[in-house]
């Protein structure tokens, strides 16, 4: 039950990486994003949270690296909580 | 768009070149002399993503380094199937084994992302490796790595397929043996192949109800099934 919270509310707040000092703002993620999710600022690329569904398109088009769509890769709810002879 | 007056992509290209070359390990044993020979042999070239730089089978006309971006080596079947074979980062070069045996090239290498090159024509970068014994020790060194690693990959490809060494991937991470937090592209490096083939493999693992793939989650919901597809 603990585990299935924490999962949940670790997955409810991620979103994409983007180190803004790797960033050289060349603007190439910004059309490969399906949701018109990123936005080139003025001295920064700027994610909707709201609108990205965390595709890794715009991951694939960087140039330097600077974006990452990193995965937690954990048991599931059921595998996490069964007693160990269970398992 | 990309905005011209926003950009940080570099426009004074050389000096990128000139970054690397002072930062990069091959280059740590030159002086500051024999570093403006090899900058002077260097031609800088920009690359489009998507854009294919060289055609496998071609002859070998030079040994290319990534300053900026990624670029994919690919080898394409008869019938038209397209295999990423390695993924070269910045840092990393391409085309050395041709450069140095004179055999033609044996992969077709295309722009990943948008990238900047540094090319040596081949019988310049032969001529500098004579001259500078430091240079030549650490392409033996580099190549020596690649042929360990290729050795360790070409066994791990010959017993298993990509999705057994997925599913071997996600037990490990998801047990702890390993730290479990990793983009798919790690995935796809640690693998030996593609971010998209990585992406194919867990969809289906998901069609099958093995995992669920979440927002920034990678659930194993049956691991008894993802050890079979391992062991398989």
């Amino acid at each position: 039950m603990g585990a299935e919270v924490q999962q949940r509310e670790w997955a409810g707040r991620v979103s994409p990486e983007i180190d803004q000092e790797l960033c050289i703002l060349c603007g190439d993620c910004v059309p490969s994003c399906p949701c018109e999710a990123l936005t080139l600022g003025v001295d920064a690329i700027i994610l909707d949270q709201d609108l990205c569904v965390y595709c890794g398109d715009c991951e694939d088009v960087c140039p330097v690296g600077a974006i990452a769509l990193p995965y937690q890769v954990v048991l599931g709810p059921r595998l996490a909580d069964a007693p160990p002879d269970e398992e | 768009m990309p905005s011209a007056t926003l950009t940080r992509w570099p426009t004074e290209t050389r000096g990128v070149l000139r970054r690397f070359l002072r930062e990069h390990p091959y280059w740590a044993g030159l002086d500051e002399r024999a570093l403006s020979e090899v900058e002077a042999a260097a031609r800088v070239r920009e690359l489009e993503r998507g854009q294919v730089y060289a055609l496998e089978g071609d002859p070998c006309d030079a040994i290319c380094f990534v300053l900026i971006g990624r670029i994919d080596a690919v080898k394409l079947s008869a019938e038209g199937r397209r295999q990423v074979v390695n993924v070269v980062q910045a840092g990393q070069s391409f085309y050395l084994v041709p450069a140095l045996d004179g055999g033609t090239l044996p992969v077709t290498t295309v722009a990943a992302t948008r990238s900047l090159l540094a090319c040596f024509r081949g019988d310049a970068f032969l001529a500098l490796l004579e001259r500078h014994p430091s240079l030549m020790r650490a392409i033996a060194g580099d190549l020596a790595h690649r042929l360990r690693r290729m050795g360790d990959l070409v066994a791990d490809l010959s017993l298993r397929s990509v999705p057994q060494r997925l599913a071997r991937l996600l037990l490990e991470r998801a047990e702890g043996r390993l730290p479990s937090r990793m983009t798919q592209r790690d995935m796809a490096a640690q693998l030996g192949t593609a971010r998209e083939v990585v992406a194919r493999c867990l969809a289906r693992f998901q069609d099958e109800g093995w995992v669920r793939v979440g927002r920034g989650v990678i659930e194993v919901l049956d691991a008894e099934a993802l050890r079979h597809e391992a062991a398989d």
